[in-house]
């Protein structure tokens, strides 16, 4: 009797630790369910930080490179501003000088028979710049222009003077039409053609 | 005798309880460890990629800063070349607006 009592005993207690033992296992399959769980989901997570950082960073870059071609294209730009702005005013100085030379004389026929023409004839005065001693041939060239129209002309130098380097306004005497042919009003309607071909000639390869 | 065989069979019974309830406890407490762990290997694992993230971002950034610098510095020797360049060039230049000023 008291065998098989303790045979009893040794397979209740046998079972409660094959029961204690599965108890671990199940315990131990749901921990590394849980550590796989848990890694996946963090590498996940940290594929979509690095992810996004980036591309957050690949964004920014474009901008800085996209900010540096702008910024070079400005500085190559700027340079030829400065050469083309250097150009005109050393051209505006030879101007003044030549607007002091002997041949400045016929150049400043030219420009009062060109404003002459362009007014159409009439009584016409022609204001000189203040500091020229050149007397312009004012009936010479009434008379190229009665030929070169066969309308009646008469020009003569006006009192009034006129703020300029070289060069020459005309107007009519009822000061209904005037012709700026200054060296610098030429040069500003002229400018945008000019700087083209100014530009063609610096930097045309 | 009988009683005395029930009573050992009872005192196994509550044996074997006490040792499933241990192992039902001991398995909630390795489950619980193992959450925290988790949350740990979760939290190292994200500070370490925040690490890796920041340094792949300088990475970029500086390369592409450098490239600025480079683009930057051509432009700079390239605007010095015109200059340079520009300069055996500008009495034509000066001819050009001179000659049409005066209408030559």
């Amino acid at each position: 009797m008291s065998g098989q009592v303790e045979k009893i005993e040794e397979i209740i207690i046998n079972e409660a630790k094959a029961k204690a033992e599965e108890i671990i296992a199940k315990a131990k399959e749901k921990i590394q369910k849980l550590l796989d769980d848990a890694k996946k989901e963090a590498e996940k997570e940290v594929n979509d930080i690095i992810n996004k950082q980036k591309a957050d960073a690949e964004a920014h870059a474009r901008r800085i490179l996209s900010e540096a071609r702008l910024e070079a294209r400005l500085k190559l730009l700027n340079a030829k501003e400065d050469i083309i702005s250097d150009v005109f005013n050393e051209a505006l100085e030879r101007l003044k000088e030549f607007a002091q030379s002997p041949n400045y004389k016929e150049t400043l026929e030219n420009l009062i028979k060109d404003a002459a023409l362009i007014i159409g004839g009439g009584n016409l005065e022609v204001l000189l710049p203040e500091n020229t001693n050149i007397k312009p041939d004012l009936s010479k060239i009434a008379k190229e222009i009665e030929k070169q129209t066969g309308t009646t002309i008469s020009l003569v130098i006006s009192k009034d003077k006129v703020k300029s380097i070289g060069g020459v306004m005309v107007r009519s005497k009822d000061l209904s039409f005037t012709v700026d042919n200054t060296f610098e009003a030429r040069l500003e309607r002229m400018r945008e053609q000019l700087r083209v071909g100014v530009a063609n000639i610096l930097f045309k390869t | 005798m009988a009683s005395k065989a029930v009573e050992l069979i009872s005192e196994a019974e509550t044996k074997a309880k006490e040792i499933i309830s241990d192992a039902e406890k001991k398995a909630e407490e390795m489950i619980k460890q193992a959450k925290k762990e988790a949350e740990n290997i979760k939290e190292t694992m994200l500070k370490n990629a925040e690490i890796e993230a920041e340094k792949v971002r300088k990475e970029i950034l500086a390369r592409a800063e450098e490239e600025a610098k480079k683009i930057i510095k051509k432009a700079e020797e390239d605007a010095e070349k015109l200059k340079t360049d520009s300069k055996k060039k500008f009495e034509d230049a000066i001819k050009l607006i001179i000659n049409t000023i005066v209408g030559a």
